[in-house]
């Protein structure tokens, strides 16, 4: 869903033009989208892509990507259903779109006020996942098993933040970032990798629940002062992506196209999605 | 291709995970356990496995054939509970196990050796699966002949992602020389663990190593088998039994 854009927007050499100053993107969950550049005050790149398993037989993705730019502000969420939990894409997208809510809302990001709109959504969340019934011809012994997972809840993992330039009016811009889970986050400046600074903090058992909210421990919160300083670049990718994991420099359009394909295994083996911004 | 051999390829649709259940189904698995017949015990742990795989195949509301099962049962004949290997969606679809009824002997070899036969046809189109795992569960000595050396031809066949994987679930009481009476806080047989019977001896010959992969998907469950376990499960009660059929289905999935 892609409401509103005041940049220009470069997807495979195509660009167009919108008239407002508010650029908002949220994935389907149904469909593929190519990656795509915007270039504004921040410039971003995006891309969004459902297993190969799933796109075959139709089936929703479980990750969930959205983000808004307006000016000087960028807000932003990446979310990784847990394919064991129950309707996995289910719960990326209910935290998703409250994470981006709170991001939209909050004035001041902190992480207990992140913690209090966790356990909120989990209770949403649950009421919502509660009313989803198992077809009564599946299978009975599928259907326990649905059952059983479906009081167990949902899971999603997720990194969500908030970057604010440094403007007439905000002498110190700022960069805030909050996840549980193993998709990955990273950032650059003028080409020297400073991820090391979010710690060794990315695990698979943390991610949030619909039964109880956050699972694993708290979230983890990263929050520095960002000066009028460039050439800083974050990057945020699911682990359908992993194969980012050993570059460091700069990849080319293209070559983020050519993952996402990943046509030397006949497409995606998990869902991917990938998030850039520069400034 | 990669030779990475350390069990990290993920069972999904594409790459699944094929088990071989040996299952013992001789005279004395008519004896009590805990005050059930030992095939009782039996028969529940496996249903719990398959419970488990099922549990760990679906995505939304649809079950993905992640595992592929084949069940032996053997006395001095085998007899091939499911007609070859059926797919978990299709187990799952039939909704239970068959039947698993005693017989008389207990012709291990014979069993090894058909499995042996499954894997030869099976594992040139498992380059890019998980390694192939053979889950034998019995309670005595072996009546025909030695199944060591078909279990070790077995244990030294392969895929990128490792040797084929033997394990042994051994139902007997005079297993360990201490019982172990909290099962999730065991630590596992080790190989310089010393075991009193000369078949549990034998058969540790023919276990492999636990690896770290399915040990870390054991720790998830709340079992603490240490690093250098290996795959063999004294089944001296009901949740040891138990925990020898989950190990079975540990294999990492997506």
């Amino acid at each position: 869903m892609k409401r509103s854009y005041a940049g220009s927007m470069d997807s495979w050499g195509a660009r167009k033009k919108s008239p407002t100053s508010t650029y908002y993107y949220e994935s389907k969950q149904t469909g593929e989208e190519p990656l795509t550049r915007i270039r504004d005050l921040f410039t971003c790149r995006y891309a969004y892509g459902r297993a190969a398993e799933s796109v075959k037989l139709s089936e929703k993705g479980q990750d969930f990507l959205a983000f808004s730019l307006n000016e000087d502000v960028c807000r932003f969420v990446l979310c990784d259903g847990v394919g064991l939990s129950y309707r996995g894409d289910v719960a990326s997208r209910l935290l998703g779109q409250g994470l981006m809510e709170w991001l939209e809302n909050q004035e001041e990001l902190s992480s207990a006020s992140l913690e209090r709109k966790l356990k909120e959504l989990s209770h949403e969340a649950d009421r919502e996942l509660r009313d989803l019934s198992v077809d009564s011809a599946t299978p009975k012994l599928l259907r326990e098993v649905l059952e059983e997972k479906q009081r167990m809840g949902s899971e999603a993992m997720y990194i969500c933040g908030r970057i604010e330039l440094p403007t007439r009016f905000r002498r110190k811009g700022r960069l805030w970032l909050a996840w549980q889970g193993d998709s990955r986050v990273r950032l650059w400046h003028k080409q020297r990798e400073l991820t090391s600074l979010f710690g060794d903090h990315f695990r698979t058992a943390e991610r949030w629940s619909s039964r109880i909210g956050p699972v694993g421990g708290k979230p983890h919160v990263y929050s520095s002062r960002l000066d009028h300083e460039s050439e800083y670049r974050l990057q945020l990718y699911s682990d359908g992506l992993n194969d980012l994991d050993a570059v460091m420099e700069h990849i080319p359009d293209e070559q983020v196209q050519v993952l996402m394909n990943a046509l030397h295994t006949d497409g995606l083996e998990d869902d991917a999605s990938f998030l850039e911004f520069m400034w | 291709m990669l030779f990475t051999m350390n069990y990290t390829i993920q069972a999904s649709q594409r790459t699944p995970a094929l088990i071989i259940y040996l299952i013992d189904i001789s005279a004395s698995m008519n004896m009590l356990m805990e005050d059930r017949r030992r095939i009782d015990v039996v028969y529940e742990a496996l249903s719990l496995a398959i419970r488990q795989m099922v549990f760990r195949s679906t995505k939304g509301n649809r079950l993905t054939p992640r595992y592929r099962i084949a069940i032996l049962a053997y006395s001095d004949d085998v007899y091939d509970l499911l007609n070859g290997i059926k797919g978990i969606d299709e187990i799952a679809a039939i909704g239970s196990l068959p039947d698993l009824t005693p017989k008389r002997f207990s012709d291990s070899a014979k069993a090894f050796l058909q499995a042996e036969k499954i894997l030869q046809s099976e594992i040139p189109n498992m380059q890019d699966c998980p390694a192939p795992l053979v889950c034998h569960m019995t309670d005595g000595v072996s009546t025909g002949d030695d199944p060591e050396p078909i279990a070790r031809r077995i244990m030294s066949m392969s895929v990128p992602d490792g040797n084929v994987l033997v394990e042994n679930i051994f139902i007997s009481d005079h297993l360990m020389n201490q019982p172990i009476t909290e099962p999730r806080r065991w630590k596992g047989i080790l190989t310089d663990t010393s075991l009193e019977d000369e078949h549990a001896r034998k058969l540790k010959m023919m276990s492999s190593l636990l690896p770290e992969s399915y040990r870390e998907m054991l720790l998830e469950a709340d079992y603490q088998l240490s690093p250098g376990a290996l795959m063999m499960l004294p089944g001296t009660c009901s949740e040891l039994v138990s925990i020898g059929f989950q190990m079975s289905a540990a294999t990492p999935v997506r």
